[in-house]
């Protein structure tokens, strides 16, 4: 009886939305726009509730028989069909229902912007394509949907287009997506590859490509290495992360939902989906593991000199992403998932206070022009405090057991080539830094005075929103959009609960971990170390650092030493130059791929197309054309005798050889 | 005397061939003296036919060629009044004129040199008869008649369809409609000397 | 004495003469007067030709030939009435109103 839930439905409402939002929404009003949407988007959460609920009831999975047939080509057969297990069904709960929240944001923050139907189209869609992809029964339909989350958050970050520079984000995140994307695929065919080698029918739905775990095992590291460029991608790793902090362009709900929720965990998804692949590689885990780790730490320095909020967001993001790597690439897949759930509370609560800061302050997103805000929006100053200490690691948050719990597993893992310990030390490393950012953002925002002129600036959102807000009059933002920002905050603070470490007082099973254990059985052999004093002590030690650093940042910032961020920058100039300038990365990647590719296009439509294909080729054709007619025309002189004269030449030349004879 | 009346007769005829082609004299250019000239030729061509015992055609050469065709020729050029041309200006002939010259001078030189090869004949040198089986009934015009009545009929009978279009088409062509071919009377009357630039009289019609 | 031959001979002289007075002379008449010439050029070889084989078909070729000369002539000499009445002069060399 429960498995009589339409599934479906939950991917196919919100494409129901999006037709409707996208194909009519010019004529509905606003409400309507935006209630169809959300109404697209609550269903799915209940029915997403609801299958919680049935699999909780003992269920391993929902898996009703597919819609249909999608193709069949010889032996290679894919269908449509979707299926609920444990680690979908957080997925799909994270997914509806941040997703719910935001278009309740949405609402609000995107009253008035001419393209608000457009907007819940896109949304909507976005949800259909994140949808499919956590749920489709084989890496087919993943891939669909990997393909289509990333086309949204093209449509989405270059919503206002009429900015050249929110165009170009959108082309580079799209553009960088299919680099990974082609990594993906390369993975994909060397799977087909290794099935049909072994005779196994060619079947990519998951639960296939479970049963026939072992004829991969020569194949892994490879499969694996070629399917984490993908992940790599899609989930901003380096060296794939450029996208993301240009993606700030486009609105901040965008932001918050696709960027730091959603969009950017289809690669942890993926890993974990394809976990039995990745444990027989511990070649392919322990890169992972060092690409996440690494990550975390570079993009986590970035952050600590960005001016504009989103994009000290966005580089945490990405920092937060590796965290989320390194845990799955040492097999603690329940710890890396534990933190993409409390990184999406707590990162979509932040991303969500500061659209609420920018909204509030007429679109300025230059920190160094907000402050003191505190008193002003009491709500959002309160939930991003809460946030931000999530993020930072403040013990008994969310973020804190997620995180602790990473770092643990990291240094007590027996399966990555690379030391435990080495891994412990870059995570615990980031840690500090991401301390330290953050609270210097929560500091610069929030506390302080006001740095920011009386007159309403143009902030790098170019909306076409119009101001009814007074000058100089800054107030809290409307309930729709405070409304998310309690809900996330209280995920944030809470969300600890659902994983609770095995050490805390009255031996309680982690809870998520043990809701997992059925989708990771192929990582069941990884070993960790088991020492619980251990795992104490080092948590002591990140957790003193991290509270070090936020108070060297306090002070920096909205203490005493507020002279010292120049004085630092002054004493240490290249290394601060290096780093505001995003150690060049960009720069990089302009001078070394897109100019020899744009040039090389150059000369493929100017001297090959224009000049072969088209002088040579085409024109050059009639032009030989044009001239034989030309030289032919030479002959007729319309001098009859001289005709005859011809005509003789050639009888001669027949009497000559019959002469000849 | 068989050998010296064909010698007679051909360097005769070969000559006033020449005549038509190459005027032996300045002032004989115009083409009414080629005119002659090509009567005479035909004249000892007629001849040579009767040296072949082709009476029937010997006789019909001189009426119907010499007697009919040139008197043609003869009418024409004394309808268009032609004179001389170009006798002031003497074009110097072109690179075409000279190529078909020499390939005329080479083709007669070579088809002469095949001619007179021994070889030439000696396939069919067992068909060939001296003398006539039956000189009383040859080429005369009862046995060309027999033979056109029966073995030729077809091209007999589509000759006579061909003469008829070449006299509906020449009466067509040479027909002179005024509306479209305007001849200023006064022009045909001039004669030469009044065309290039002599002045005509007073009176003068 | 007087063999084939020596009639092939005269008959390739006359169509020689023919060929150059066709593509040399000037005056249209005078070439249509070199294309009778080659005409009967022809005309003596097929009957030669005839009276050394004994038989009377070259005859009867010749007879046609001749007919079909007539012909040709009559409506050549319209052709030509034609020219003179255009453009007043029988210069084969300047009616070259069909150049290029």
């Amino acid at each position: 009886m429960e498995t009589q839930i339409p599934i479906h439905l939950i991917v196919l409402l919100p494409l129901l939305g999006a037709a409707i939002n996208g194909l009519f929404g010019r004529r509905f009003s606003e409400g309507t726009i935006a209630g169809i949407a959300c109404l697209a988007t609550f269903i799915p959460f209940m029915l997403s509730v609801q299958a919680f609920l049935a699999l909780q009831g003992g269920l391993e999975r929902i898996a009703p028989a597919p819609l249909f047939t999608w193709f069949a080509s010889g032996g290679f057969k894919v269908e449509l069909g979707f299926v609920i297990d444990h680690l979908t069904s957080i997925f799909t709960l994270v997914v509806t229902g941040i997703g719910f929240l935001i278009h309740l944001y949405s609402a609000k923050y995107m009253e008035g912007d001419e393209g608000f139907y457009k907007f819940f189209a896109y949304l909507n869609l976005f949800l259909f394509s994140m949808l499919m992809l956590i749920m489709g029964e084989n890496l087919i339909l993943m891939f669909v949907g990997w393909e289509g989350v990333g086309l949204c958050s093209y449509l989405l970050i270059g919503f206002w287009y009429q900015e050249n520079a929110n165009a170009d984000a959108g082309k580079k995140a799209f553009i960088t997506n299919r680099v990974g994307d082609f990594g993906f695929l390369l993975g994909i065919f060397f799977i087909l590859y290794a099935l049909a080698e072994t005779g196994k029918p060619m079947s990519l739905s998951f639960t296939d490509l479970q049963a026939n775990a072992g004829v991969f095992a020569g194949l892994a590291t490879t499969i694996c290495l070629l399917l984490f460029v993908g992940a790599a991608g899609k989930s901003a790793q380096v060296p794939l992360y450029v996208w993301l902090p240009d993606a700030m362009a486009g609105p901040t709900p965008v932001s918050a939902l696709i960027h730091a929720a959603t969009m950017v965990t289809a690669g942890i998804y993926m890993v974990a989906r394809l976990n039995f692949l990745f444990v027989q590689s511990p070649m392919a885990m322990t890169v992972v593991a060092c690409v996440g780790a690494f990550t975390a730490l570079f993009a986590a320095t970035m952050g600590f000199l960005q001016n504009d909020i989103k994009k000290v967001l966005a580089y945490s993001t990405v920092s937060q992403l590796g965290y989320m790597f390194m845990g799955v690439g040492v097999g603690a897949f329940g710890a890396g998932l534990f933190h993409v759930v409390t990184h999406a509370f707590f990162k979509a609560c932040l991303f969500l206070g500061s659209g609420s800061v920018i909204y509030a302050l007429h679109h300025e997103q230059d920190i160094r022009k907000m402050g003191g805000l505190f008193k002003k929006m009491p709500i959002t100053a309160w939930t991003f405090l809460l946030s931000t200490m999530a993020i930072a690691g403040f013990p008994l948050f969310s973020g804190f057991f997620s995180k602790d719990e990473i770092l643990w597993k990291a240094f007590a893992n027996q399966t990555t080539l690379v030391p435990g310990w080495a891994l412990w030390s870059v995570g615990v490393l980031a840690a500090v830094c991401t301390a330290f950012y953050m609270v210097r953002v929560f500091c610069l925002t929030f506390l302080g005075e006001y740095r920011g002129g009386h007159n309403d600036h143009h902030g790098h959102d170019s909306h076409g929103h119009d101001d009814h807000h007074g000058h100089g009059e800054i107030h809290e933002t409307p309930g729709f959009m405070t409304a998310p920002l309690i809900i996330l905050a209280v995920g944030a603070v809470f969300g600890g609960l659902a994983g609770l470490p095995h050490w805390m007082p009255g031996h309680p099973t982690n809870w998520f971990e043990h809701w997992l254990s059925p989708v990771f059985t192929a990582a069941e052999p990884l070993k960790f170390l088991d020492n619980t004093s251990l795992e104490l002590a080092l948590m002591a030690v990140s957790v003193s650092l991290c509270a070090l650093s936020a108070g060297v940042a306090y002070y920096m910032y909205a203490g005493g030493g507020q002279h010292l961020p120049a004085q630092l920058a002054a004493r240490m100039k290249p290394l601060y130059t290096l780093v505001y300038n995003k150690y060049w990365v960009d720069e990089l990647y302009q001078a070394v791929i897109v100019s020899p590719i744009k040039a090389f296009s150059r000369f493929c439509w100017r001297v090959i197309d224009d000049g072969l294909i088209d002088g040579a080729l085409v024109n050059g054709t009639a032009g030989v054309v044009n001239l034989s007619g030309r030289l032919v025309r030479l002959f007729t002189s319309g001098d009859v005798q001289r005709y005859a004269t011809v005509l003789f030449v050639g009888v001669w030349v027949l009497l000559v050889f019959w002469l000849a004879r | 005397m068989e050998a010296f009346l064909f010698y007679l007769f051909s360097t005769a005829a070969v000559l006033s061939a020449l005549a038509v082609v190459l005027p032996p004299h300045p002032k004989a250019r115009a083409p009414i003296h080629s005119a002659v000239a090509m009567v005479l030729c035909f004249f000892f061509v007629a001849a040579l036919y009767a040296m072949l015992s082709a009476h029937l055609l010997a006789v019909l050469q001189v009426l119907v060629y010499a007697g009919a065709i040139m008197v043609l020729f003869t009418f024409v050029i004394m309808l268009l009044n032609l004179q001389q041309d170009n006798v002031d200006k003497p074009e110097p002939p072109g690179f075409f004129k000279m190529l078909g010259g020499l390939m005329a001078l080479t083709t007669t030189w070579g088809l002469i040199t095949k001619f007179t090869a021994d070889e030439f004949l000696a396939p069919i040198s067992a068909q060939l008869v001296e003398k006539l089986a039956d000189p009383l009934h040859y080429g005369n015009l009862q046995d060309i008649g027999r033979l056109l009545f029966s073995k030729y009929l077809l091209p007999f009978e589509l000759t006579s369809v061909l003469l008829l279009t070449a006299m509906i088409g020449a009466v067509i062509v040479a027909k002179r409609d005024p509306k479209t071919t305007w001849i200023p009377e006064a022009v045909k009357q001039l004669t030469y000397r009044e065309r290039h630039g002599k002045r005509v009289e007073k009176g003068a019609p | 004495m007087i063999g084939l031959t020596h009639y092939l001979v005269v008959s390739a002289l006359l169509f020689g003469i023919g060929t150059l007075g066709v593509l040399v002379r000037r005056n249209a008449l005078v070439v249509f007067m070199c294309i009778e010439l080659m005409l009967n050029a022809v005309n003596m070889s097929f009957i030669a030709f005839s009276r050394f084989r004994g038989g009377m078909d070259g005859h009867v070729v010749a007879f046609f030939v001749m007919a079909v000369a007539a012909a040709e002539a009559a409506v050549g000499l319209a052709l030509i009435l034609h020219l003179f009445r255009t453009r007043q002069s029988l210069n084969v060399d300047e009616a070259n109103l069909m150049r290029h």
